[in-house]
């Protein structure tokens, strides 16, 4: 017998398939009881002769793979029809540019980079793992040093650090990649992780006013309906999902007006992502600047108003309207293309 | 645990429960005290310091040197202890944070130093310090005396500390590095504020000491090392950071205290002391061990 559970989650989305593969080349052996559990729908689908649905430890139905659509699945892995898992996109950008990058570069990593990202849009970036686009999003907070010009809201400015990035109206905030061990402390408090970056909000000639705290806090925790018992539960206890909106909280206390979103639904339940991307999308509404990289595909090309293409450490293409599809961001993540 | 011993220590000998004893026991264990309250602020940051050793010592010896008989001078070279501290505990900090360097090594490299100066400075244990000075042991107000109104002060440092940016940024630190700095921590200032803190605290420690004993000795600060990182653990402080708190420490710095006396009590051999301190830290650590067990557990 085989458990495997998200065997495929760490793969990127070139890797779609690699587990189907496998089973059809007659891996593993013959007579083997294969338990599969992944979050990609379509793997399922691929592989397995029956799909067992789970929700809040619970058994909530089994099919036949070929009795039962996607839409059923989801419906039943949420406890509710969902009428979509992507919300309206209605182009919210400004002409003012919130980023502009020229020349921009990191290490052997990143190189030549000429970009803007405007007010009130979604520009997705896309690329293979490993060609740039982890090296992009720590350069601009100011981690590992960066090369070339940045314009933040119109002003040249050179970020030294994150702590320099999140301050002030013209700051940038960032969801980590590991949410886990690079964007939260487990052990702490959802109350303390939503406010450790701005401290100075609620804090009178040196000590901290828990009373205004609370109120940040309660508003963030209400705001974006945060499941937490209370506000002293330890994040670590809370599900990925709520994990995630917290770090978006502690993101959104800040000013900052630009927000840098490293893959931020890996992982986590359809029913948080659903509510995640509303929330990318209501956030461009009000003139926030978002740039977001999606190890999912689907996800670039149903959210984000532009994607930008990484490869080989440059920037190959830039995609919008019907260029914005998977097809043509694998290609021009992949294969070499010539200038038009 | 603290309990446990003093029910023991009460069976033992007349007179355990009162204020005169709490007086006693509190000038008997201040320094120590003092010594673990910046050693706890460093563990919450996941660090170590073991150059308050050399720290303690240095400032005995400048005491016992440098006081003279004139008041004003006695208070200036005190204020001129502490900075010395901070300024010794910044350089930790910066050591550790520019260079990148394993706290434990950078302390034991000041420590060394230290110590050394310390040696140079006053060969021997000697020295002497102002009548003045070492009256402030038996001064008391409403009962209480110097030592536990300092204990006070100190508990009512720790509700304010814990509660500044800093005490909440080095808990922060403590509790994940990576995640503190994309949150905005600086670790720089992070690591200076911390070592400086515990730096100044040896300093009090050492001027609390020459209260105590009215001399300088180059070597008395090794004796509140281990026992300073003992304190805070047997206290709940965990060695990984940011777990525990300076009531934790307070009463395991008791503990200890309170072990010396039970084996003058009992009139058993003074090297039963050490003994005893190390099978309490021991339950102390298996206690913790387990405590960070269950915690990691509920964490998903």
């Amino acid at each position: 017998m085989l458990i495997l559970d998200e065997a495929t989650s760490a793969l990127g989305p070139q890797r779609d398939g690699v587990a189907a593969r496998a089973f059809a080349r007659g891996w593993p052996k013959a007579g083997t009881l294969v338990i599969y559990i992944s979050h990609r729908l379509g793997e399922v689908r691929q592989i397995a002769d029956r799909i067992t649905v789970f929700r809040n430890g619970a058994t909530v139905a089994a099919y036949d793979t070929q009795d039962v659509d996607d839409e059923t699945i989801i419906a039943d892995m949420l406890g509710r029809r969902m009428d979509r898992l992507y919300p309206d996109r209605k182009p919210t950008a400004t002409e003012r540019v919130a980023v502009r990058l020229r020349g921009f570069g990191a290490g052997h990593r990143l190189a030549d980079i000429d970009l803007d990202l405007r007010e009130g849009e979604v520009l997705g970036v896309a690329g293979m793992q490993g060609h740039g686009q982890r090296e992009l999003f720590q350069a601009l907070f100011g981690i590992g040093g960066a090369r070339g010009t940045v314009e933040i809201w119109g002003k040249a400015k050179t970020i030294r650090g994150p702590r320099q990035a999140l301050t002030g109206r013209d700051g940038l905030a960032l969801v980590p990649e590991d949410r886990r061990n690079h964007g939260l402390l487990l052990s702490r408090s959802v109350r303390e992780n939503l406010t450790l970056s701005v401290i100075s909000r609620f804090t009178r000639v040196g000590l901290t006013d828990p009373k205004r705290e609370a109120k940040l806090v309660d508003e963030m925790i209400a705001a974006l309906k945060i499941k937490a018992g209370t506000p002293e539960q330890l994040a670590g206890t809370l599900s990925g999902g709520n994990q995630q909106k917290v770090i978006f909280g502690k993101m959104l206390l800040t000013e900052a007006r630009i927000l840098l979103l490293y893959d931020p639904t890996r992982g986590i339940d359809v029913g948080t992502k659903g509510e995640i991307f509303q929330l990318m999308r209501d956030l461009a509404a009000k003139g926030y600047a978002i740039l977001f990289y999606s190890s999912d595909l689907a996800e670039l090309v149903h959210v984000a108003d532009r994607v930008a293409v990484l490869r080989n450490r440059r920037l190959a293409t830039i995609l919008e309207g019907e260029d914005n599809s998977e097809r043509q961001i694998l290609r021009a993540a992949m294969i070499e293309t010539r200038a038009a | 645990m603290l309990a446990a011993l003093l029910g023991l220590y009460g069976t033992l000998r007349e007179g355990v429960f009162t204020i005169d004893e709490l007086n006693l026991d509190t000038a008997a264990a201040m320094t120590l005290i003092l010594a673990a309250t910046g050693q706890t602020i460093v563990l919450l940051r996941g660090g170590i310091d073991l150059s308050i050793g050399g720290m303690i010592s240095l400032g005995t010896v400048l005491a016992a040197t440098r006081f003279g008989t004139d008041p004003g001078q006695a208070v200036a070279w005190a204020i001129g202890i502490v900075a010395i501290g901070a300024l010794v505990g910044a350089l930790n900090g910066l050591l550790i944070t520019i260079l990148r360097l394993q706290p434990f090594l950078v302390t034991l490299a000041t420590w060394s130093i230290l110590s050394g100066t310390a040696m140079i400075i006053l060969p021997t244990d000697g020295g002497s310090l102002p009548a003045g000075w070492m009256r402030f042991g038996f001064a008391s107000w409403l009962g209480l005396s110097s030592s536990v109104w300092l204990l006070i002060l100190l508990l009512a440092f720790w509700f304010w500390f814990k509660r500044t940016r800093l005490g909440i940024s080095i808990r922060a630190t403590g509790s994940n590095e990576r995640s503190a700095l994309l949150s905005g921590v600086s670790p720089l200032g992070i690591n200076v504020a911390t070592y400086a803190l515990s730096g100044l605290f040896a300093a009090l420690a050492a001027l609390y000491l020459t209260t105590q004993t009215g001399a300088g000795s180059p070597t008395i600060g090794k004796d509140y090392i281990l026992p300073s990182v003992a304190a805070a653990v047997i206290g709940g402080i965990s060695l990984f950071g940011g777990r525990g708190g300076l009531v934790g420490t307070i009463i395991g710095a008791y503990i200890l205290t309170l072990i010396g006396n039970l084996v003058f009590v009992l009139e058993v051999s003074s090297y039963w002391q050490p003994i005893v301190s190390g099978i309490i830290l021991l339950i102390a650590v298996l206690a913790s061990s387990i405590a960070e067990k269950s915690a990691r557990r509920s964490l998903t």
